[in-house]
């Protein structure tokens, strides 16, 4: 570390250059005019085009006249061309933040243009101030035997930086290539990105350790041990990645699918590598099951991949009433319910032949099977109201199984 | 209206910080805030690969000669900034733009004299009387018109390099070297013209290329160039004579002692001693029965930056003239045997080693031997300004040659044929 000192100190030396102090004096100045003119646009609400312009034309200007005369101005025509650049990227971003509140390239100029932007201003200025290949082979330390030079750290940092903002992206479009080619179903996709994410992860931080200069063999030795330190004190995480791997490649609980959680209904929303998102219809609360749950208990589902649910109300009529005109009053019910499908039809039956009263057996379907309640009961309205219009009495009580 | 008092608080600390800072910028800064004198000097690395290694070694006898000034000036920070070597004139160019180009250069008289043609380097001091430390035959290589652009410190030439555990006496005439390659040893001979041309100097085709080189236009007789070209071509079909276009591979073929004698260039032998220890043996490049062998010597030089303050430009003129005073140059020599130094003053005790004496035979009898050919086979080998990539040319004629593809007349063709332009 001492040679990287040695070096930034070694600049301070421009400063004896009057061709270099004036230009520096000259750029504190103008930001500092910037700065005063942020603040009153903020309390004017002037356009922040002009601001975004101001700094930057306020040091090319005078730079590019002084340029004609032979007054030195190559740092402060350069800083002013960096500096405009950047605020272009500024104004790009506002336009397209104005125009489309969601943008799908608004993330990318604040993440990858503008830190672009001024990691080449800074390799830029280095490598006038000195050289920057010298400067990149400057040990500044050992790790696993691995000698880290400046150069090395630099791009492995570039490069970590880059994974982790662009790995979400390059999972997302690799999963949706997957899902074309595989013809998978489309609420799977989600797991697979977020797998891919993770081995996009893993794979480039190993390539990049590799670049750095890290011993192959040495890093053998950490992932072995943390291979065994994973297996010992991390033995749940892992067996749950595990499952949530297993249940993506199996399928069996997707997105969509309503599962009995302790005798609930509850909706998957989200599959994770870890953990399942449930939501609860009773009380719209949120579940979160560890996905070995899966593995470990019986999951009663209702769907099995598909929505539809077939529910059933019993009811009971008096003796009088001919059953043929039951059944069909209570399969007119169903049909005449908005919610109820059509394929399967509705259908009724009598099912027994009680004291008092003969039971009946309406049996419909619904879309969704977390409606099913509120359906159920809708359809019992209706048909204490049909019951009522053709006469006919219903006995005990109306009585439903769901 | 009080417009400042309206000031948020950050734009009222950056003018208090720019209060302080803006003067002192500008007006030179206060005597507590003085940076450092500070004079930065820039040289290159060259092809043997840019690594902390080879920045050790190159950046070593720049601070032998930093740690002589630092005596008189103990004050200044000498800063020192390795670039690639085939980019240092680039990189020099794009600092100087800026402002921040070095006050000192070290490099080769070739790229300090195109800086000063560009303006990135200027002239030296006239007031120095520089006539009295270089000869004439320096004088010219580092002036223009009288002015001198550089100031030459080191001279490097070509030597034979060679294992004394498998070569017992290195042969002192070319034909001996034949005779040595017939018996078994292998050697290593480079393709790059400018490193194979000391071969015509010990076949004897100097003058033939020298008056070619002078008016190419005037037939000239070209048997000796011809027997030259076809002593190339013989050479190359022996099985232990081998011809390198890479010099870095012809120096780690004989480390790795798969060569036993090859024609090395003087900057390299410090490596070549460091990784072969007292198996290295150095002599003269071997001559021809009537003629001496054409080593291609280069210089090293000092130029001053274009950037530099007035301080700045005094502390260099000091730097360059502290390296280049008479008792600098003699303890560098002998520290150092495998240059030799540039002030005339300097006597050089070629007993002392066995290097410096085959650096010296190499200089001061093969090559001043040529002086007076020696820019007319320069132009012969670079060319005119018709024909920019004539050198590319003969180069790519002369590996031809060697891999049978151009029969002996055919290439002579080509090295005797001027004023048709150059094919890309």
């Amino acid at each position: 570390m001492n040679a990287v000192l040695q070096e930034l100190y070694a600049w301070l030396g421009y400063l004896n250059r009057p061709a270099v102090s004036w230009q520096l004096g000259f750029i504190l100045v103008v930001i500092i005019a910037a700065t005063i003119l942020h603040k009153y646009r903020k309390d004017h609400r002037l356009s922040s085009s002009l601001e975004l312009l101001f700094g930057p034309l306020l040091l090319l200007v005078p730079s590019l006249l002084l340029r004609l005369i032979a007054v030195p101005t190559g740092i402060s025509t350069q800083f002013g061309l960096i500096w405009g650049l950047w605020n272009v990227v500024s104004w790009l971003e506002l336009r397209t933040q104005k125009r489309h509140r969601v943008s799908r390239v608004t993330p990318w100029l604040g993440k990858v243009v503008r830190p672009a932007i001024l990691i080449a201003a800074i390799i830029y200025f280095i490598d006038r101030l000195s050289s920057i290949s010298s400067i990149a082979i400057i040990k500044v330390g050992t790790i696993l035997d691995a000698e880290l030079i400046i150069g090395n750290v630099f791009i492995s940092l570039i490069g970590l930086y880059l994974i982790f903002i662009c790995s979400r992206t390059i999972a997302f479009v690799m999963a949706w290539l997957l899902q074309t080619l595989m013809r998978t179903k489309a609420q799977s996709r989600k797991l697979l990105e977020q797998l891919i994410q993770y081995l996009i992860v893993g794979i480039g931080t190993l390539l990049i350790a590799l670049q750095a200069g890290f011993n192959v063999t040495a890093l053998l030795w950490i992932s072995g041990g943390l291979s065994v330190g994973l297996g010992f004190s991390l033995k749940e995480i892992m067996a749950n990645l595990l499952s949530g791997i297993w249940l993506l490649l199996e399928g069996w609980v997707q997105p969509g699918e309503v599962l009995m959680i302790n005798g609930d209904p509850c909706r998957v929303t989200k599959l994770g590598l870890r953990a399942t998102e449930l939501s609860r219809s009773r009380d719209d609360a949120t579940l979160l099951i560890p996905n070995f749950t899966f593995f470990t208990k019986d999951a009663e589902s209702f769907t099995a991949g598909e929505n539809e649910r077939r529910e059933s109300i019993h009811v009971s009529a008096a003796y009088k009433h001919e059953p043929r005109a039951v059944i069909a009053v209570l399969e007119q019910v169903a049909k005449e319910h908005q919610r109820v499908l059509n394929m399967p039809a509705p259908k009724a039956f009598a099912i027994d032949f009680s004291e008092s009263s003969i039971d009946y057996k309406l049996k419909f379907s619904v879309p969704n099977p977390l409606e099913a309640l509120s359906i159920g009961s809708e359809l019992r309205q209706a048909i204490w109201v049909a019951f009522d219009d053709n006469g006919i009495k219903a006995t005990n009580s109306l009585d439903a199984d769901v | 209206m009080n417009f400042a008092m309206r000031l948020p608080r950050l734009p009222k600390i950056s003018l208090v910080i720019a209060s302080f800072a803006i003067p002192s910028l500008l007006m030179g800064c206060t005597e507590s805030l003085q940076p450092p004198d500070t004079l930065f000097i820039a040289y290159g690395i060259g092809d043997n690969g840019f690594s902390n290694e080879t920045k050790a070694r190159i950046g070593g006898r720049i601070t032998e000669f930093s740690e002589n000034f630092k005596r008189s000036s103990p004050d200044t920070n000498v800063v020192l900034s390795a670039y690639k070597g085939w980019q240092l004139e680039e990189r020099i160019i794009s600092a100087s733009k800026l402002n921040l180009g070095p006050d000192v250069i070290v490099a080769n008289l070739g790229t300090l004299k195109s800086l000063h043609n560009k303006r990135y380097a200027d002239a030296l001091p006239a007031q120095v009387n520089w006539d009295q430390i270089y000869n004439p035959f320096l004088k010219e290589q580092a002036s223009i018109k009288g002015q001198y652009f550089a100031a030459p410190v080191l001279t490097f030439t070509q030597v034979a390099c060679y294992n004394k555990r498998t070569v017992q006496a290195p042969p002192q005439t070319i034909q001996e070297l034949e005779k040595l390659a017939a018996s078994g040893t292998r050697i290593g001979l480079s393709l790059e013209p400018q490193n194979l041309v000391w071969t015509a100097g010990s076949m004897g085709a100097i003058k033939e290329i020298s008056a070619l080189g002078i008016n190419p236009n005037k037939p000239t007789e070209s048997n000796a160039i011809r027997s030259w070209l076809a002593w190339i071509r013989k050479a190359a079909f022996y099985k232990n004579i081998s011809f390198f276009k890479s010099e870095m591979r012809k120096d780690e073929s004989f480390i790795n002692g798969e060569l036993d004698w090859i024609s090395c260039d003087g900057g390299e032998i410090e490596r070549l001693r460091n990784k072969m220890g007292d198996a290295l043996g150095v002599t003269a490049l071997p001559n021809g029965k009537e003629t001496a062998a054409f080593p291609v010597p280069y210089y090293i030089g000092f130029g001053l930056g274009s950037n530099s303050s007035t301080s700045q430009r005094e502390a260099a003129v000091k730097y360059i003239q502290s390296c280049i005073n008479l008792i600098v140059q003699r303890q560098l020599m002998l520290r150092n045997n495998d240059f030799l130094p540039t002030n005339k003053l300097v006597s050089i005790p070629s007993r002392s080693s066995e290097t410096l004496q085959a650096v010296n035979t190499s200089f001061n009898i093969q090559a001043k031997g040529y002086s007076e050919e020696y820019p007319a086979v320069k132009r012969f080998f670079i060319g005119q300004k018709n024909n920019p990539n004539r050198y590319q040319e003969l180069r790519s004629a002369l590996a031809d040659l060697t891999s049978g593809y151009l029969t002996v007349d055919q290439t002579l063709n080509i090295f005797t044929s001027f004023g048709e332009g150059s094919k890309p």
